[in-house]
């Protein structure tokens, strides 16, 4: 698959698991993917959620994403604070509004510029073959 | 939940993302649950596969469920299974296997997952307070 088409696949499929690591635990849990571009993604939450936390600890992250195939996509989750872009998250996700319309500090916002890694059953690559991967 | 229906739940959406540490990052892939039940969640792969060597190097894994609104973790500690004749039930369940030769079964890798699950549903939130142990 080209970066084009694993970015399309991503839009297609926006739910994904999330990936975290916790005190040398791993962690994984439903998160919705906001936008998939050449930027990167864009994944929210709340500030007070653990999830928050073990990305701001560690940002060595992998999201998973199942459709007709697998896409897994690592890199290191960057934290960012645009206001812009979370006011367009709670205008276009109305059950943020009564927890975030004007508290937007206590929204989280990451953006992860990743590289991706696809998987289908009948790829038939031996068990522990190399993996390739599609810089997004 | 109580713990008889998790077990109901996982095993009607026995697809989970498993998650495992790969040194200090984040790693998860989709991973079908074989069991769930009294005896925990079994799961398979192959022994050539950096998921089975991640789970051997740090067990502390969780996976994650989810359908219909509904999410659930469970966490906890990855036990390798050498177990041959559940190796051979896992086979003979899974027909892409196929034949398999006594070094295919030395590859093939069974781990068991005793932990505890936290729900999660968008009315309710987290119930990450109150684990339930499976």
């Amino acid at each position: 698959m080209e970066k084009e088409e694993v970015l399309a696949f991503i839009v297609k499929h926006p739910m994904c698991c999330l990936g975290t690591i916790e005190d040398d635990k791993a962690r994984v849990r439903g998160m919705e993917t906001f936008r998939a571009d050449e930027k990167g993604l864009i994944f929210y939450t709340a500030k007070v959620k653990d999830v928050y936390k073990q990305i701001a600890k560690n940002p060595e992250v992998e999201v998973c994403y199942i459709g007709d195939i697998q896409v897994r996509v690592r890199g290191k989750m960057e934290i960012i604070e645009d206001l812009a872009l979370k006011k367009e998250i709670v205008e276009k996700r109305p059950f943020l509004k009564p927890i975030f319309e004007n508290k937007y500090e206590g929204l989280a916002v990451f953006r992860l510029k990743g590289k991706a890694t696809t998987w289908s059953g009948n790829q038939g690559t031996k068990p522990g073959a190399p993996k390739t991967f599609i810089g997004l | 939940m109580d713990k008889n229906e998790i077990l109901s739940f996982i095993t009607t959406n026995n697809i989970g993302y498993l998650a495992t540490l790969d040194g200090k990052a984040a790693r998860v892939r989709a991973m079908d649950t074989f069991r769930a039940d009294e005896n925990g969640l079994i799961f398979y792969t192959d022994k050539a596969k950096n998921v089975s060597k991640q789970m051997l190097n740090s067990p502390e894994i969780e996976v994650c469920y989810y359908s219909q609104g509904l999410q659930v973790r469970v966490r906890g500690k990855a036990v390798p299974d050498e177990d041959i004749n559940l190796k051979k039930e896992i086979v003979a369940a899974r027909p892409f296997y196929g034949e398999m030769t006594d070094e295919d079964y030395k590859s093939m890798a069974v781990f068991r997952l005793k932990g505890k699950a936290t729900t999660w549903t968008m009315e309710s939130g987290d119930s990450t307070s109150s684990f339930v142990e499976l």
